[in-house]
């Protein structure tokens, strides 16, 4: 997982990329000197990883996002700075886009460097989110993403989780979906996204890679609790 | 049964509109409700509905006063700023005796503001926002559960009393996900002879209007429309107490009593006697909620994201029985537990 330089998140509105990219890039962090993670979220205005910011700068990640007010605002901007990622070979970036094809424009703009580097572009699914649940839903996004980034698709995610109250049948549910989609597109799924509390639930069953996560984009009145 | 699946605030408050027959959405974007119209725009044309993004809130609202006016169950959707240019129709359209579902995701203000969630809109929504003697029945969600349950039975309530029915959310609201179910279920059957669908030359035209030229005529019809709001207070009230034998109450709706459930579960693990009320509709005004528990309260905090509004409401039901104290916070932030938690000790001290 993630032997590429570069990855980046697309996939439907609300499948979970940013909630992916912060737990990946945390995960990632003690193994990279250079990490880096691009904010180029264009469509959602809130939860978004910039409000993470401090939490990820503490960890030595660094943080790219659209700069000073604009990143409050609900805008389409992104930050300049994002060019500077393809000319650091040593730098490991995880790039968090925003949802559908209308998220997947912001990737366009960046199509000359994505050619010369070393990247790979995930499709996060999630079966339980409206007009996600069929594999022709699916196939359908992926192909309208792909047209609006004007990046292929590399690989999938199976993301299927329905928050706190995910358990192992809808894991295993939207991992078969995942499973379709990959057998007709011809795309392999680099791993399969699951809450860390069901992972003996069902590590036994999934023959993919398994990534574990730590839900963390969550309402305030939750995230105070922690604290 | 209907699958359970994720769902943002504003999609679920689309695909329940959807489930209880509305066919009809007319709306204008506006962070932070855009995935209401997004979602109806693509829904919408499956189910052979009419999906409208008009040239602004105020055409929208008026496209919303043809449609009821047919008789067809419709809806529209707004935040703030556009809540505020919809008023001039939602008043016409209480005048005319339409029903219709509006919906506005609060986000801070006044003016443009911020497009982080607020409650800055609560005067606007219950005492009338437009021009005239009226009422809106005020909904007000705390969940993305809620909010679907609500929108579904607001068509119902809208058309039983044929008057515009607000669902008073915020952008928090709108943008968090939490699994729902959503059941579709058959649309009540409300009275409709005064829809204008065509007479096929059987019958007089059907008017549908807001004006009467003699005084007179309109003071009966307003005494009409009192008898209504009336029936509102009488039949549609509801609320949530949570420890209703406690002695100290924060009092909130939407997210803030989210924030507060928390708040009640951290006070209670220090032994303190705090429960919570949760008015579910913000009018009618749940006086009763307050009555039942002033023979032991000793006092109530309430916590609004605003500078102090439905606090005055508060007040009038307590009514100088017990103290009320204010905690808000402004232009989108959100109440943090422990400043909450440090005023309600604060509230206690000062009673004690």
């Amino acid at each position: 997982m993630f032997d590429h330089r570069v990855t980046v998140f697309v996939g439907p509105y609300g499948s979970g990329k940013t909630e992916l990219s912060l737990n990946v890039v945390q995960f990632l962090a003690p193994q990279y000197h250079q990490i880096a993670i691009v904010d180029l979220d264009i469509v959602k205005p809130y939860f978004r990883a910039r409000e993470f910011r401090t939490k990820l700068i503490h960890r030595d990640i660094r943080v790219i996002l659209p700069q000073g007010e604009l990143q409050h605002a609900d805008m389409p901007s992104v930050s300049a700075e994002v060019f500077t990622v393809f000319h650091n070979p040593d730098l490991k970036v995880i790039m968090d886009v925003g949802g559908d094809d209308a998220g997947a424009v912001a990737l366009g703009q960046y199509k000359a460097q994505f050619e010369k580097i070393d990247h790979e572009v995930l499709f996060v699914i999630n079966t339980r989110r409206p007009f996600s649940q069929t594999a022709d839903h699916l196939i359908e996004m992926k192909e309208r993403i792909e047209w609006r980034s004007r990046l292929p698709i590399t690989a999938l995610v199976a993301n299927t989780n329905l928050g706190a109250e995910t358990t192992k049948e809808t894991i295993l549910e939207g991992y078969a979906v995942a499973q379709e989609v990959s057998k007709r597109t011809g795309l392999p799924i680099a791993f399969v996204a699951i809450d860390r509390r069901l992972h003996q639930d069902v590590k036994h069953i999934i023959k993919e890679p398994l990534f574990l996560v730590d839900r963390q984009m969550l309402p305030p009145w939750e995230r105070n609790i922690e604290e | 049964m209907a699958e359970k699946i994720l769902m943002k605030g504003n999609e679920a408050l689309a695909e329940a509109a959807v489930a209880a027959g509305c066919r009809y959405f007319f709306g204008y974007p506006i962070t932070p409700q855009n995935e209401v119209p997004e979602y109806m725009s693509k829904r919408l044309p499956e189910l052979k509905g009419t999906f409208v993004q008009a040239e602004s809130e105020v055409a929208a609202i008026n496209m919303v006063y043809g449609a009821a006016s047919a008789g067809v169950r419709c809806m529209t959707s707004s935040s703030s700023p556009g809540i505020s240019l919809k008023q001039e129709g939602i008043s016409y359209m209480v005048g005319s005796q339409l029903p219709c579902v509006v919906v506005n995701m609060m986000r801070g203000g006044p003016g443009l503001g911020t497009i982080q969630p607020s409650q800055g809109d609560y005067f606007q929504a219950t005492k009338g926002g437009g021009h005239g003697d009226y009422k809106l029945l005020v909904l007000a969600p705390s969940s993305i559960q809620e909010m679907v349950n609500l929108t579904m039975e607001a068509f119902d309530l809208a058309e039983k009393y044929r008057n515009p029915v607000m669902i008073l959310g915020d952008g928090m609201l709108g943008q968090m996900m939490e699994p729902v179910i959503i059941e579709p279920k058959e649309p009540a059957l409300y009275d409709k002879s005064w829809a204008t669908t065509g007479t096929e030359g059987k019958r007089k035209p059907n008017v549908v209007n807001s004006l009467f030229i003699q005084a007179e005529e309109c003071e009966k019809h307003n005494i009409n429309l009192q008898e209504k709001f009336l029936q509102m207070e009488q039949n549609e009230v509801r609320y949530e107490t949570l420890y209703e034998d406690a002695e100290y109450f924060l009092v909130g709706y939407g997210t803030t009593a989210r924030i507060m459930r928390t708040v009640v579960n951290m006070a209670r693990a220090q032994g303190l006697s705090v429960g919570l009320i949760r008015p579910i509709t913000l009018f009618p005004f749940p006086h009763v909620a307050f009555d039942r528990v002033a023979s032991h309260a000793k006092g109530f905090l309430v916590v609004e994201m605003s500078a102090g509004q439905m606090v005055e409401d508060v007040r009038l039901a307590v009514n100088g029985r017990q103290p009320v104290a204010f905690h808000g916070r402004t232009g989108g932030m959100a109440p943090e537990p422990k400043h909450i938690l440090a005023e309600l000790i604060k509230l206690m001290g000062e009673v004690k």
